[in-house]
């Protein structure tokens, strides 16, 4: 290092083509944790866990992301808010009109309706709706609601009564023995009624067997106030695509991509401070050991020893669970017991510096111990406490994952990938098929640890001093 | 020469003229014992590298500490000045006014002096900081006694500071300055912005030389400070070396292997063998006239630049190897390798038997041989 100066070790670091690589990871995944906020709105960040915040976003629940589009023949419907157009043809009535554009072979997960008034105490506002449909049918009715909120939503698909209309709109088209087994078996409650929204009408359209139905819908809305004070503020329709975003989402409606980069940051947060934490310990402790040795080494070591054969995951997952698994509570737990990682190492390596003659000279102008230690041992190991750091940190992340796949967020805030995991398996995403929910994480989680191993292995051999050419 | 292990009654004649009286100096090493050793409660075992010496360094004289690797020496050297704690023994000797002012106040005035002498092996290790700017050390190998993190300046700063000697940095700046240019390290100031790594061997030796000087020492342990130069360069070291101890009244301890070059620059020659010294006098008298077995071997094996004597070194005048320090050979430790001990059957029995002690044959030259009594 001292021999190298800074832009040779630089030049060195560069010769090694996978340590390259590892940098471009790294890079990627700090930028990721950095660019987070533009990325993904910080809210995605703080409300993870409140699913009244993603109620309120009308995202899809458990669909792929939007690029598998551009795989298979068939094309799914995306997300999508359309504008309205409000008449208001007598004074209580407001006469709202949406059209929407169906070109997809995969009907939209759902279509949800906000509207916000400011209604008064008291009083009453009536919501119909009809969908006039491309082919010239129309569903009536499909809502028909009494509110006297002032915010309300409808999802035609987890409203009561609006799948059944649905599905009545649908049923004419079957024929009566089709019928018959419908309501014997029960199985509406498994069928999906968008796809008798955008099926074409024909035997098959309550099972979607009938093919898709392209073409101009029109969502006619009617609300009626019962006084003028009673106005209507906003309304919104939003279609929930049947794909959503970069990475899709997951069973409860939340984005995953939004989840991905933050965890990302958390990653690196708890890597990091975890390394180099326990790093800037074993350094000192080693250091020490080393250096004092006799009876103060042989305690120091038995205790490290002691120490590092702790099984961590049981013992953490534990401690976790009595304690709230949050970011700082987990990195202080994670470095009481990966402290004594690096310390044999940087130990051995202050034992061999130690016996160098520029020590004993330092003896002989009567430099205190501690002097000695930090200004003449200490920054001789410091340099390759970088390699050390690299290699500390997919420990410190992978047990992180480790324990938050095991325990869930327990009432934490911040999502991490580990959590996202947990999540997809309370929800058997892997059985219902939801790779994107697992995948993703899991990537990420090898993809942090294989950056910091190909950069530590790589800063291991420019500044290791053993193995210095 | 008279030995004694009471301090009273080795500090009633002290001779002024010594700065350093050595008595029964002892420097054993423990091995670390194993498991099964303390199971089966085996005595704790020892490396006896230094084993009961005694000499005297007068004062502005170099004293040279001949032997083989491994016999002694540089543990000497290291446990007079303290560098490791003596396992036994007393080290008289007499610090600087200034230092004794400070020792008298870092102890507050529980050091104990014996006519402006203090015995080094006893004070306790919190009391040795002042010490240190009367006692140094050169090192053999000037590639590692440098660290590789500091420039040149910053490692000759490093004692001033600790000593808090010089009052402000541009006034150390000038006294590292006015040391390298002492030891003919010029241009100075080039100097003292390198770092070690960019400086030759003989150029590191001279910034060490600088460092023990920049304190004002007393004493300079040198051991073996040219052995790892270039051949070329050893004698500009050397005669800087001698230069400063004029100028500046130091006396040397000058550990060697090479018994030669003792010979020609000191007053005073100690051999050691396995710890002990087996033979001391003035360098001269040691050389020409050697009385001890050990000693006519390293003389003998002095290799002459003469095609001629190429028969000569043929002559075997020691055998085997030296024995190992755990396990000393009783009787005479250099018995098993002297020709001496086949030559006279006589004294086989005693050299087998019994430690020869170290005893004065003639003025000033004291050899431990059962060949002398």
């Amino acid at each position: 290092m001292y021999v190298l100066g800074w832009r040779g070790v630089i030049r060195e670091f560069m010769r090694y083509k996978g340590g390259i690589f590892g940098l471009i990871l790294l890079i990627f995944l700090v930028g990721l944790a950095i660019f987070a906020p533009v990325l993904s709105s910080t809210d995605v960040f703080y409300k993870w866990y409140e699913p009244t915040y993603w109620a309120a976003q009308n995202l899809p629940k458990g669909v792929p992301p939007e690029w598998i589009n551009m795989f298979g023949d068939k094309t799914y419907a995306t997300q999508a808010v359309l504008t309205p157009e409000i008449s208001q043809p007598s004074a209580l009535l407001y006469n709202i009109t949406f059209k929407y554009e169906y070109t997809a072979d995969i009907p939209p997960y759902d279509i949800i309706i906000d509207i916000f008034s400011n209604i008064t105490e008291g009083s009453q506002m009536v919501i119909f709706m009809d969908i006039i449909r491309p082919d010239g049918l129309r569903i009536y009715r499909v809502v028909d609601v009494q509110s006297d909120q002032s915010i309300v939503k409808i999802s035609l698909r987890s409203a009561v009564d609006a799948p059944k209309k649905i599905f009545v709109f649908g049923l004419q088209f079957e024929t009566e023995e089709t019928r018959r087994e419908i309501t014997e078996k029960g199985l509406l409650s498994v069928l999906n009624p968008m796809d008798v929204v955008f099926g074409v009408a024909e035997e098959g359209i309550v099972f979607g067997r009938s093919g898709p139905l392209n073409g101009e819908y029109i969502f006619n809305i009617i609300v009626y106030r019962l006084t003028e004070e009673n106005t209507l503020n906003d309304i919104k329709l939003t279609i929930a695509g049947s794909v959503y975003g970069i990475m899709g989402t997951d069973a409860l409606g939340r984005d995953l991509f939004g989840g991905i980069v933050w965890g990302s940051r958390i990653a690196l947060i708890i890597g990091l401070g975890v390394a180099i934490i326990s790093v800037a310990i074993a350094l000192v402790y080693g250091t020490l050991s080393a250096y004092v040795g006799g009876w103060t080494d042989e305690a120091l070591q038995r205790i490290q020893e002691f120490v590092i054969s702790i099984p961590v995951l049981p013992l953490l997952l534990i401690l976790a669970y009595v304690f709230t698994p949050s970011v700082w509570n987990l990195i202080f737990l994670l470095v009481i017991f990966s402290w004594p990682g690096p310390v044999k190492t940087i130990r051995s390596m202050a034992l061999q510096i130690r016996e160098q003659l520029y020590i004993t000279s330092a003896k002989a102008i009567g430099l205190s111990t501690w002097r000695v230690i930090s200004r003449y041992i200490l920054p001789q190991i410091l340099p390759y406490t970088f390699a050390l750091v690299a290699f500390s940190v997919p420990g410190a992340i992978l047990t992180e994952a480790g324990v938050s796949f095991l325990l869930g967020n327990q009432g934490a805030l911040e999502v991490t990938w580990g959590r996202i995991l947990n999540d997809a398996e309370k929800y058997s995403a892997v059985l219902t098929g939801m790779w994107w929910w697992v995948i993703p994480p899991g990537l990420m989680i090898s993809i942090a640890g294989l950056a910091f191993v190909l950069v530590g292995n790589a800063l291991d051999r420019v500044l290791n001093p053993r193995l210095l050419r | 020469m008279m030995a004694t292990t009471d301090i009273k009654e080795l500090v009633k004649n002290i001779d002024q003229n010594n700065l350093m009286i050595v008595r029964e100096l002892k420097k054993y090493f423990p091995i670390r014992s194993g498991f099964t050793d303390f199971i089966f409660r085996r005595p704790s075992r020892f490396v006896r590298a230094v084993d009961n010496i005694d000499f005297d360094i007068p004062k502005g004289k170099i004293f040279a500490l001949v032997g083989e690797s491994g016999c002694g020496k540089t543990t000497t050297g290291m446990t007079l000045i303290r560098l490791y704690n003596p396992t036994g023994g007393h080290v008289l000797f007499e610090p600087k006014e200034d230092t004794l002012k400070d020792l008298r106040e870092i102890s507050n005035g529980r050091i104990m002096e014996y006519d402006g002498y203090i015995d080094l092996a006893t004070i306790p290790g919190k009391w040795l900081k002042p010490l240190r700017r009367d006692l140094q050390i050169v090192f053999q190998d000037p590639y590692s006694s440098l660290n590789p993190a500091y420039k040149v300046y910053d490692i000759l700063e490093e004692p001033m500071k600790v000593h808090g000697i010089g009052d402000s940095k541009d006034e150390r700046y000038d006294m590292v300055l006015k040391a390298l240019e002492e030891v003919k390290l010029v241009p100075a100031e080039d100097i003292a912005n390198r770092f070690p790594h960019m400086l030759s061997g003989g150029q590191r030796q001279r910034v060490v030389l600088a460092r023990a000087l920049l304190l004002n020492p007393k004493f300079i342990v040198a051991d073996e400070p040219i052995a790892m130069i270039d051949v070329s360069l050893r004698a500009e070291i050397l005669i800087t070396l001698l230069d400063l101890k004029e100028k500046h009244n130091i006396s040397i301890l000058f550990i060697t292997h090479d018994l030669t070059l003792a010979g020609n620059i000191s007053e005073y020659i100690a051999v050691m063998y396995l710890g002990k010294i087996v033979e001391m006098g003035k360098s001269d008298v040691v050389i020409k006239k050697p009385l001890h077995p050990y000693t006519k071997a390293l003389i003998k094996a002095i290799p002459t630049p003469d095609p001629s004597m190429r028969k000569k070194m043929k002559d075997i005048w020691i055998k085997g190897e030296v024995s190992s320090a755990v396990n000393i050979p009783e009787g005479c430790r250099f018995h098993p390798r002297c020709m001496a001990y086949e030559e006279h059957p006589e004294i086989q029995a005693k050299c087998r038997e019994s430690e020869p002690q170290l005893i004065e044959v003639e003025k000033g030259h004291y050899v431990s041989c059962w060949l002398y009594k």
